[in-house]
């Protein structure tokens, strides 16, 4: 039973050390990408969160929203997960529970900057993360992160 | 008594904790992330031979324009045959499972069971491998029209039974409207509709007992077959408030059931619950319900019947899921309203904190349930009551005032399908107790 107190006492340390350390910077370098039809400009990042994760799930031009993901640790899912202050294993298991629990699209699976700028431009609900050296055709642009 | 219902897993493995705790500490801080080098089709290079127009003197010349990426489609069946079947049927089918072993001592408890063995859970130190579950999770999207099935074997006993846990369909009007229709988890507190069958989502080796399933002892109902609606709507600067309400058949005759095809009473079960969520990650929540349970023959005239019950329930909920924090505390408060008979409380909550260091996430979780001293007629029937000789048994919370649960583990996600969580737990009725080490896998994929 002392060792249950003292787990919980530890467990408690650490939720207020998490909650009290500082967000890490972002590196620049990419750009969130959505169709040329929604007219959103700029994201909060709670904002950015809850379309990543289902709490959004139609943009103000009526369509509803489309997450495009790259799985695994490739750099266009680490930099969504720092934007959101998780790690990419943790940001994909959201993601994966959020769909097991019916409240997030299935998300398309990309494998590369220029399929995120393909698939932005070929679907009206879409949101990915591209890097920012893939040119952005018109039929798609990217979203200001604040 | 279903073998669900005990939950009784264990084992303490000293070098798969050693293990973890190695990955954990060898887990780098995640880098920065650095940008892939340019696509070289940013700069296209003229092809050889190729002419340029002039440029007039003094003027910028023009940037080359890029071709515009291919549009992104469907895998193709040349390349992705398997998933290009799957696009075209617009239909995700994907498997959870767990397995494991588990040593359980409860010398001074004995359970009461149904088993074709008895011995299983006669009193004593007992150890035991399972995999009694297997989960196929199913999901569509068409338009604004969502699907989603999920289909469960599990163990009944040592023989599998099959059960549609989630069949529900859903249409997206707005963020601040979408209807749903089926059987799906009751819009309950925080931890009864975040997790559903798959136990690879759970921190824990299994659930807190007031929301377990109707067949394995739950408190709180746990599906609604039925219909409902839920919203998000933002309020500014405060954050955002979600509402779900929910109305389906309410609990069969036979607690331990679902009412899946025929509602056994008229009036229907109501359900409301409010969140809000002023910052990232923080559910501030409140639930409202009302059910009417159908009153139950007796088979013999030797048992009473049990009459027509009012169920009426309150609970609050605030969790936390941020910064690699997972914190969950539930109450609720539960009224018993039986034709003809005194009114029963039960009380009861529970608190889940969990904190992920790389993939390791060490956990605690206690939980507490008051039941009424005079006994509550739906939660602590005997076998010598209508349910109980419906059922064949008599519920684990019979004959007791206070149960608690206390566990503490870590779940290590070694791979993004596998989960490796290691438990110890401790599980009191009154004054008895009983002690249960659990390893399990749980998968999906």
């Amino acid at each position: 039973m002392g060792r249950t107190i003292a787990l919980g006492l530890a467990m408690s340390l650490g939720i207020v050390t998490a909650l009290t350390a500082s967000r890490p910077a972002i590196a620049a370098g990419f750009v969130v990408l959505v169709n040329a039809a929604n007219p959103i400009v700029e994201l909060s990042r709670t904002e950015l969160k809850r379309a990543v994760t289902g709490g959004i799930k139609q943009w103000d031009s009526g369509a509803v929203v489309q997450l495009g993901i790259m799985p695994g640790d490739v750099p266009e899912t680490q930099y969504l997960a720092t934007l959101l202050g998780s790690t990419p294993r943790e940001l994909l298991a959201r993601i994966q529970e959020q769909v097991f629990k019916g409240e997030l699209r299935r998300p398309a699976i990309l494998r590369s900057s220029a399929d995120c700028v393909s698939f932005a431009r070929s679907v009206q609900g879409a949101i990915c993360v591209a890097s920012d050296a893939e040119p952005v055709p018109p039929e798609a642009h990217a979203v200001t992160i604040r | 008594m279903r073998p669900s219902c005990f939950l009784l897993f264990a084992a303490a493995s000293v070098a798969a904790v050693t293990h973890a705790r190695s990955a954990a500490c060898a887990e780098p801080a995640p880098p920065l992330p650095a940008a892939p080098p340019a696509a070289a089709a940013s700069e296209p290079a003229p092809a050889a031979g190729a002419e340029t127009p002039p440029t007039p003197p003094g003027s910028t010349p023009a940037p080359p324009i890029a071709a515009p990426p291919p549009a992104w489609g469907p895998p193709s069946f040349a390349s992705d045959p398997l998933g290009a079947v799957a696009s075209a049927a617009d239909l995700t089918l994907k498997m959870y499972g767990d397995t494991g072993y588990a040593i359980r001592d409860h010398a001074n408890q004995p359970w009461p069971t149904a088993m074709s063995n008895p011995n299983v859970y006669a009193p004593g130190v007992w150890n035991s491998f399972f995999a009694p579950r297997l989960d196929l999770f199913g999901s569509a999207d068409v338009s604004r029209l969502a699907f989603l099935t999920e289909v469960m074997f599990e163990g009944l006993g040592n023989n599998i039974g099959v059960d549609i846990e989630r069949i529900q369909v859903t249409y997206l009007v707005a963020n601040w409207l979408r209807l749903r229709a089926g059987r799906s988890h009751l819009a309950f507190g925080y931890y009864n509709d975040t997790y559903h069958h798959g136990n690879f989502f759970e921190l824990t080796t299994s659930r807190p007992y007031s929301v377990n399933f109707e067949d394995s002892c739950g408190i709180i109902m746990s599906h609604n077959v039925g219909a409902g609606f839920d919203g998000t709507v933002d309020v500014g600067g405060a954050g955002s408030i979600r509402y779900d309400f929910d109305v389906g058949n309410g609990r069969a005759a036979d607690v331990t059931a679902v009412a899946l095809q025929y509602a056994e009473t008229n009036p229907k079960s109501v359900n409301l619950r409010l969140r809000w969520m002023p910052i990232d990650g923080l559910i501030l929540g409140v639930n409202g319900m009302r059910d009417v349970i159908p009153p139950l023959a007796s088979p013999t005239a030797m048992i009473p019947n049990r009459p027509t019950t009012e169920e009426l329930v309150a609970g609050a909920h605030a969790v936390y899921t941020e910064n690699h924090v997972l914190l969950d505390i539930e109450g609720f408060a539960m009224r018993h309203n039986p034709d003809g008979a005194p009114s029963t409380s039960i009380t009861g909550g529970f608190a889940e904190v969990g904190y992920t260091i790389g993939s390791v996430t060490p956990y605690f979780r206690a939980e507490y349930i008051h039941f009424p001293s005079s006994g509550d007629i739906i939660f602590q029937f005997t076998s010598n009551s209508a349910e109980g000789a419906l059922v064949g048994y008599q519920a684990i919370y019979t004959g007791f005032d206070s149960f608690t649960d206390l566990r503490a583990g870590f779940k290590w996600v070694a791979l993004p399908q596998l989960a490796v969580k290691l438990e110890v737990e401790r599980l009191g009725r009154d004054a008895m107790d009983q002690e249960i080490a659990t390893v399990k896998v749980a998968f999906g994929f």
